[in-house]
This record gives C-alpha cells, sequence and structure tokens, in this order.
C-alpha cells in the first residue's frame, strides 16, 4: 500500500501549465484527431453514421464517448462499438466487428492482432493498434507510450493501398516506435 | 456488446451555427468528400474549434500531454517534497547488481556495507550497524522490518530483480505515511504488474565470486482481464576474503518462487495477489562467548537456515472522480537457525482513502492493524523472557495536501497515530511545503516527528554478547537484557531541498539537506560486576540493560546530478555530506559510538554508454569515506559491457570491484566476524522469449 501513498498529489506548471490528462483521454484525443485528418473517400452517405469499432480491452473508456457527444466525422453522428476480445466473439459477431470505418485493435496477443488484420485485408478500414508490431503484423497506425507522453507511427503504404488518404500534418507528428524496428514497407495483408 | 449512438451536434453555440452554415453551403455528395485529407476544412468536418480548444484536442499540443493517473497522487520527481530517489529496472540492470543491497549502493546517501557474505549493513543518513533500527522497508507494501530488533534481515530480501519495477528511497522521516521505524529513511521496492511481464525470460551466469546464478519466469495472461507469472530463482555466491588474505568459509546459497496476479474486476477495480518461499543458506564466521577456554571468544563457523514465505492480496478501486480506495492484507512468516532458533509470524491490514473533499485538498486517511507474533528458542548465551510473545500494532492516519497556488505552491500537513503493545501511542506529525518556481526550478522544505518503537530485543532479550579474559583467569562477560521501561527513540528532524531540471530534461540536480535532533536514543545502560556460575561454570558478568539514555544530532546533504550527455550517453553522479554527535549518557557502556560507524564523505559517477544498438558499455566508480571505528576508506570501480544478439537475447559481462583485490566495509558487530570484499567477475546470458 505504501507504493501507492509514496508520493504527494501536486504537479507544476509555467504561466501557461502543461497539460495533464490520463492515458486514455490522449488516446482519445487521438483517434478524434485521425479521423479527422485521415479521409476516407467516399464515405457512406451522410445520414448513416461513422462507425468507430474497439476489439479486445477497450483502452479508450469513457473519454472517446464523451468526446464525439458533441463531434462528428464529416459531418456523420459517429457510433461507437465495443465487441470485447476477439477469441470470444462468434462469427457473425466477427463479421459486425468488421462493419466500420475505425477498427481499435486493442488486443496484446499478436496471433489474434494477426487474425484480425487478416480478416479485414484491403478493406476501407483504418486499424489502430497498442502493441510494437502492430505496424509490421500489418495494421495502419501504431499508438504507444515513450517518456510518459502518447506517440504514434502511421504506415502510410498501408492505407494509401486501402484508399485513405493521409494529410501531411498527421504524417509529420508521426514518429518510429524504437522498439518496434524499421517501418514495414509491404502493404496490408 | 455494448454500443452507443451518439446525439448530433447541438446547434446552440455560433461557433456550431457556422459549423451548420459551411455545412450546408457543401454539396452532400461523395464528390465533396473526395478532396484530400489536408484541404478539407474543419467546418466540413464538423468541428467546433472553441469546443476542441478548450478539451486539448490539438494534435500538437496531445503530444505533448504528460500522463497522469486519474488519482492524480503519482507525481512528477521533481515535484516531490521529500528527499527521494528511485533506482529503475534500467539501473539496476545495468549496474550488474545481483542483489537488492547491491542495487542499493547508486543510491546518493546511503550507507550500504556488505559486513561478512549476506550480512549487510545499510542506513541513511547514519545509525549504521548490523542490526541498524531507524530505516523501513517495503516491499510492494509489505513491510520487511523484523520485530525481532526492528530492523531488517537483509539476507532474506529477495526478489527476481528482472521483476522489479523500481526502488524507491527516501531519505528522512516518513512516518506520517509509514509509520513507526520510517525515521531516517524509506526504502520502498515495487514490483512490475503481471501484465508487464507476459512471456518467458530465462536469465543464468556465473563467475568468481557470483559462483552460478539462475532465473526464470513464465507470464501468461489468462484472459482479457487477468495476467499471471510465475517465477524461481536460485544463487550461489563463494565467500568473501579474510582480513589475513585466506579464504573465508562465510559462503551462501539461497532459493526462492513466487507468483503474481493482477485481475482488473472493472474499469475502476483492480485486484492483486502474490506470495513467494524462500529458502536461505548462510556460513557465518563467529566470535562465539566461551566461559572455559581463554581468551574465552572461540572463532567458530555458524551456519544459519532460514526458510519462509509471504502471501499478499491487495484491492484497489479509483472512481472517476479521482477517489481512491485501497485495501491491502498479507501473511509473512519465517524460521531462522540464527543465534537462536526463532519463529515468526505477522499478519497486517492495511486500508487507505483518497479523496478531494473541496476545492484545493486531496485528503488521505488510512487504517491499520498488525499481529505480530515470535517464538524464540532458549539457549544459554541468548534467550527470551516471554515467548512466545504476541504484539498488535494499531494506527491510523490522514494526510491533506493543499494547492495553495494552483501547480505552484503546496502545502501538506498529517500525522499518523500508532498504538503499540510496548509503549502504548504514538503521534508521528509531518508539514511540507513544495514551491514550483517555475518548471524547472523547485524548493521543498519538510518539519517531521519520528520515533522507533520498541522491538523484543529492548524489552524481552537476555543475550552475552561480549566475553573476554577477567581478573583471576575468570571470564568478563557483558550481558545485555531488555527492559521493560524501554521507550521509543524519536527524531525531530528538518528537511530542505531544491530540484532543477532543464527544459529540454537533459540535465538534473537535486540537493537534500536536513538537520536531525534525536532524543531517548537507545543506549546500553551499565550495571555493577558482579560473579555467578553459569552453567556449571563462574564468570564475572558485566550486566546492562537497554535504555533511552543517549541523545544526538546529525546534520548534512546529498547532491545527486543526472546528465544525459548525447543520445548514446549518460552519466550519474551524486556526494553526500553526514555529521552526527551521539551524546552518551552516563553509565552506558559504548563499543562504537553511531558517528564512528557512518562514512562522513560518499561519491559516485556512473556512466551508461550505448556503444552501439546492440552494445553496452558501464562504468562506475565510488568513494566512501574510512570509518573512525577502524575500516579504511576505499574506492569501488565496477564495470559491465553487455552485447544483445537478436530482438530477445543478451550477454553481459561484468567486473566488481576491479580496482581492489579485497577491502573490508565494517567492523565486528555482536558475533559477526567481518570479512572483506574481493575482486570479481560474472556473466550473465538473459533470454526472453
Amino acid at each position: 500500500m505504501a507504493a501507492t501513498v509514496a508520493l504527494g498529489s501536486t504537479s507544476v506548471s509555467q504561466q501557461k501549465p502543461k497539460q495533464k490528462k490520463t492515458e486514455a483521454e490522449i488516446k482519445s484525443g487521438l483517434v478524434v484527431n485521425f479521423c479527422r485528418y485521415l479521409d476516407w473517400s467516399p464515405l457512406p452517405k451522410s445520414e448513416t453514421t461513422f462507425e468507430i469499432h474497439i476489439v479486445g480491452k477497450d483502452p479508450l473508456g469513457k473519454a472517446i464517448d464523451e468526446l464525439y457527444e458533441k463531434r462528428k466525422v464529416d459531418k456523420h453522428d459517429v457510433a461507437i462499438s465495443r465487441f470485447g476480445s476477439w477469441s470470444a466473439l462468434a462469427e457473425p459477431h466477427r463479421v459486425r466487428a468488421l462493419d466500420c470505418q475505425l477498427l481499435i485493435v486493442a488486443e496484446s496477443d499478436p496471433k489474434i492482432v494477426s487474425e484480425i488484420l487478416g480478416a479485414i485485408g484491403r478493406r476501407q478500414i483504418v486499424t489502430v493498434g497498442f502493441i510494437p508490431t502492430f505496424l509490421h503484423l500489418g495494421g495502419d497506425i501504431e499508438v504507444f507510450i515513450q517518456e510518459n507522453k502518447v506517440r504514434f507511427d502511421v504506415a502510410h503504404d498501408h492505407l494509401k493501398l486501402k484508399g485513405v488518404k493521409v494529410s501531411s500534418k498527421l504524417l509529420k507528428s508521426a514518429e518510429r516506435n524504437p522498439a518496434s524496428g524499421p517501418r514495414p514497407k509491404e502493404g496490408p495483408r | 456488446m455494448r454500443r452507443t449512438h451518439q446525439r448530433p451536434a447541438p446547434i446552440g453555440r455560433l461557433p456550431c451555427l457556422a459549423v451548420a452554415l459551411a455545412a450546408l453551403m457543401m454539396p452532400m455528395d461523395g464528390a465533396a468528400q473526395t478532396g484530400s485529407a489536408d484541404t478539407r476544412t474543419d467546418a466540413e468536418q464538423g468541428v467546433d474549434e472553441r469546443w476542441e480548444e478548450e478539451r486539448g484536442l490539438d494534435l500538437e499540443e496531445l503530444l505533448d500531454t504528460e500522463i497522469v493517473s486519474a488519482s492524480r497522487k503519482t507525481e512528477r520527481l521533481v515535484d516531490a517534497a521529500t528527499a527521494i530517489y528511485v533506482v529503475t529496472q534500467q539501473d539496476i540492470r545495468r549496474s550488474g547488481a545481483t542483489s537488492i543491497p547491491e542495487a542499493l549502493r547508486m543510491v546518493p546517501g546511503l550507507q550500504v556495507s556488505r559486513l561478512a557474505n549476506g550480512h549487510w549493513v545499510i542506513a541513511a543518513r547514519g545509525f549504521a550497524g548490523l542490526f541498524a533500527t531507524k530505516l523501513l522497508v517495503l516491499i510492494d507494501g509489505r513491510s520487511v522490518y523484523t520485530p525481532i530488533f526492528s530492523g531488517v534481515y537483509w539476507d532474506e530480501q529477495d526478489v527476481m530483480l528482472e521483476d522489479i519495477e523500481r526502488i524507491e528511497v527516501i531519505r528522512g522521516a516518513g512516518g506520517t505515511l509509514w509509520g513507526a521505524n520510517a525515521v531516517t529513511g524509506v526504502i520502498n521496492i515495487i514490483t512490475k504488474n503481471s501484465a508487464d511481464t507476459v512471456g518467458s525470460l530465462v536469465t543464468f551466469g556465473g563467475g568468481t565470486e557470483e559462483r552460478a546464478f539462475a532465473a526464470v519466469r513464465h507470464g501468461v495472461r489468462l484472459d482479457e482481464d487477468t495476467t499471471f507469472r510465475v517465477w524461481a530463482k536460485w544463487f550461489d555466491r563463494d565467500g568473501q576474503r579474510n582480513s589475513d588474505d585466506s579464504n573465508a568459509p562465510d559462503s551462501w546459497d539461497g532459493s526462492r518462487v513466487g507468483f503474481r496476479l493482477d485481475r482488473d474486476l472493472s474499469e475502476s477495480d483492480r485486484f492483486t495477489l502474490q506470495g513467494d518461499l524462500f529458502d536461505s543458506n548462510l556460513a557465518t564466521t563467529s566470535l562465539v562467548p566461551s566461559e572455559t577456554v581463554s581468551p574465552f571468544a572461540i572463532p567458530m563457523l555458524e551456519y544459519e537456515s532460514v526458510y519462509g514465505g509471504n502471501l499478499l492480496g491487495r484491492w484497489q478501486r479509483r472512481d472517476e472522480s479521482g477517489a481512491e480506495t485501497v485495501v491491502q492484507a498479507y501473511y509473512d512468516g519465517w524460521s531462522r537457525t540464527q543465534y537462536t532458533r526463532a519463529r515468526r509470524h505477522t499478519a497486517d491490514l492495511d486500508t487507505q482513502h483518497t479523496f478531494e473533499p473541496w476545492g484545493p485538498h486531496t485528503v488521505m486517511v488510512g487504517f491499520g492493524y498488525r499481529y505480530n507474533e515470535l517464538r524464540a528458542e532458549a539457549l544459554p548465551h541468548i534467550y527470551s523472557r516471554h515467548s512466545p510473545r504476541g504484539d498488535n500494532l494499531w494506527s491510523v492516519f490522514v494526510n491533506d495536501s493543499i494547492d495553495l497556488v494552483e501547480d505552484r505552491l503546496a502545502l501538506s500537513v498529517g500525522t499518523k497515530v500508532e498504538h503499540n503493545d510496548y509503549t502504548g501511542y504514538e503521534i508521528q506529525p509531518d508539514a511540507r511545503i513544495r514551491w514550483s518556481i517555475d518548471e524547472q526550478h523547485t524548493l521543498w522544505g519538510a518539519v517531521a516527528r519520528a520515533v522507533r518503537t520498541p522491538s523484543w530485543i529492548n524489552h524481552d532479550a537476555v543475550i552475552t554478547f561480549g566475553s573476554m579474559p577477567g581478573s583471576g583467569s575468570l571470564p568478563l562477560q557483558t550481558v545485555l537484557s531488555g527492559d521493560d521501561g524501554f521507550q521509543s527513540e524519536n527524531a525531530l528532524t528538518f528537511d530542505l531541498g531544491y530540484r532543477f531540471q532543464n527544459e529540454s530534461d537533459t540535465f538534473s540536480l537535486d540537493l537534500a539537506t536536513f538537520f536531525n535532533r534525536f532524543d531517548d536514543l537507545s543506549s546500553f545502560d551499565a550495571g555493577a560486576t558482579f560473579m555467578e556460575t553459569f552453567e556449571g561454570n563462574p564468570r564475572i558478568v558485566l550486566p546492562a540493560t537497554y535504555g533511552n539514555r543517549d541523545k544526538g544530532e546529525s546534520y548534512g546533504g546529498e547532491l545527486a546530478l543526472t546528465w544525459r550527455a548525447s543520445e548514446r550517453l549518460r552519466l550519474a553522479g551524486s556526494y553526500s555530506l553526514l555529521r552526527l554527535d551521539q551524546t552518551e549518557g552516563a553509565g552506558t557502556l559504548v563499543a562504537y559510538g553511531s558517528e564512528s560507524l557512518s562514512p562522513r564523505n560518499m561519491a559516485s559517477l556512473r556512466a551508461y554508454w550505448d556503444v552501439t544498438e546492440h552494445v553496452s558499455c558501464d562504468l562506475s566508480g565510488s568513494y566512501t569515506d574510512h570509518l573512525s571505528a577502524g575500516v579504511p576508506s576505499f574506492v569501488r570501480v565496477d564495470a559491465r559491457l553487455g552485447w544483445k544478439f537478436g530482438d530477445h537475447s543478451e550477454l553481459e559481462v561484468v567486473g566488481q570491484n576491479l580496482l581492489d583485490d579485497r577491502h573490508p566495509e565494517f567492523v565486528r558487530e555482536y558475533r559477526v566476524t567481518p570479512t572483506e570484499l574481493e575482486r570479481g567477475a560474472y556473466v550473465q546470458f538473459t533470454m526472453s522469449f
């Protein structure tokens, strides 16, 4: 227990305090930016919803719901669905889980991640993952933590093959995950 | 499957109207959506800039945002209003340390002396000794302080070093949060969550002093919310060297198995269950009292066997408001055949609740109960006046952290109230203030009262610990007895510190200074000698009882510097100064004054160099001033060369104490004859998969 009371509860800032958020809040904010700086062409008709699906253990929590309460993606309302563990999903639910524009792959086992990415193939679904080999397995955006800050890397080639355009702003902000080795060159499965 | 359909964005605010108007002006077919991601306007995407700004959703800003835990209780090191030093997993790995005490050598201001193989003297800010009493040590929240002498048996403290997340070492009083015995410091060893150790790891090696060692760990994810690891380790250490350069036979081997399970019960609830079993065999060169053979103290090799185990469960809830509740319970027990056969059983329950009741206040309240049972077998030269003995310890604490000026000025006040069976109620208040001058500079100060409560040895033990020729060819033996009147030792401590961290986080400076005033320090109060027949033999007895006649003052400081000179080179240096003046009460026996057992100056420099992506080279040097009790100063240099091959394997070569054939680090304590640390080297191979 002492570990939990080891330190006090204060923080420092300059005149403009440095922002501090929980990991879920930052990751949710990044998802908002991914949707903002990626271009799915074409998106579904305007009366339909933009689907964000989460497979595995939800890393975003309520933070992502709160952000999309007052936000749209290209004028589409946003629906966020959580499907739980991939290995526990029956086939119809797996099909439904992959019926989306953005898939958060929150599985930690590379074999399962590989299976999900294989099931997606070159469908226009942008995948966001959190394990160090995510891009190598065929994923599109790898989110990782470095020095207590959230970072991301983008497999531009994968997204181009899927017909998803990436803004230069997003590409400029991306950086390689030191734990993942060089960026993969090959496209997704 | 949970599904959330979101409401359409409201249009009640002007920016939203602008968005709506802009949206109306845009074509609704697919052609409008084929513009590149760079050319689409915020309005096209339904972006309310002000709303986003309020939430810090700008991409650059997000990437510059530090992660904090929901409870806000984890703070940056630079903000802590205490003299704290953190040893990371990387520090441990690259130091070449093979045990917890060796890893602690890198902590500024911490005295780590190896009296003999397996016998460690570890102290902060003075009062060093084999039975040092004023430093509290915890492993994952489990106190490893022993109720035998209010100190730590370092030979029984071990974990798989690869599983240590960090070791927090706090110099100075910590009684309010941690309770009694945190007088001059707290060492808090924290192991990794099992979610961070999924996979397998095997490490083994051997060398001259570290003759052979091996450890294996296997971690699995049982389901989406549950992870588990099991581990085992074994070591065999060579004996050290005698002062006459002969081999000392104080070899030491030990083995340990353990596990840890972590489960997320819900989004806000987490449960941990962990435990381990150990067995350790230690040979010690001792000087054992004798009543028959002059000089009445016989050199002897004593074999000590220690085994034990512990089991700990912890439930933690952290709700959306940031309030956190922790309930923890553990059992800990061991059996030792060191000097006597003793068995200890400890059961402990702790609760803690942290919440933000109003405004800038963060309040932490806690309750704890501990039961200790000690059984000591009676032997001629050491026995207990009461055995078995069971003791109860109750405690409550409250602490309020107040942000007086947001992010700039913070005050923390609190107190712990304990009730123990020896001295009744003990109060340990604490007040700390931190002024963050700006992002780089922090000043802090603290004043606290801390106590060291009595233990079995102070109240119940009867020990023959000194034996020499007396008059008339009879042995003169000092017999130390516990006394029911022995009170807690207490300290009033004052700390002042300064920290600097440059904007690019490449350089940091941490300076801590202190002044401590001690009252009612433990003393050996001498009585009049008398003659008696003991075990059929005559002896002259110099009786002594534990008392509280000594006083003392200490002051000094510790400086720690880190500099990331380049992407590949990191340097860490430290210097510490300690002055300790102990005033012995009238009629007390003094073997060594406390001031003679702690070095006045200590300094160290470590360099971590990543030569290439796969090769690392680390060098450390330290200077320890002499002990006026009779130990010369020494310089120790260690080096490590590591070679990573493939993604998951590493070969390391470590040299220890390279500049010196051998050197002593401490003086004789009780029966234990000091042996000297030798130059050593070992090779280690580690593979994870």
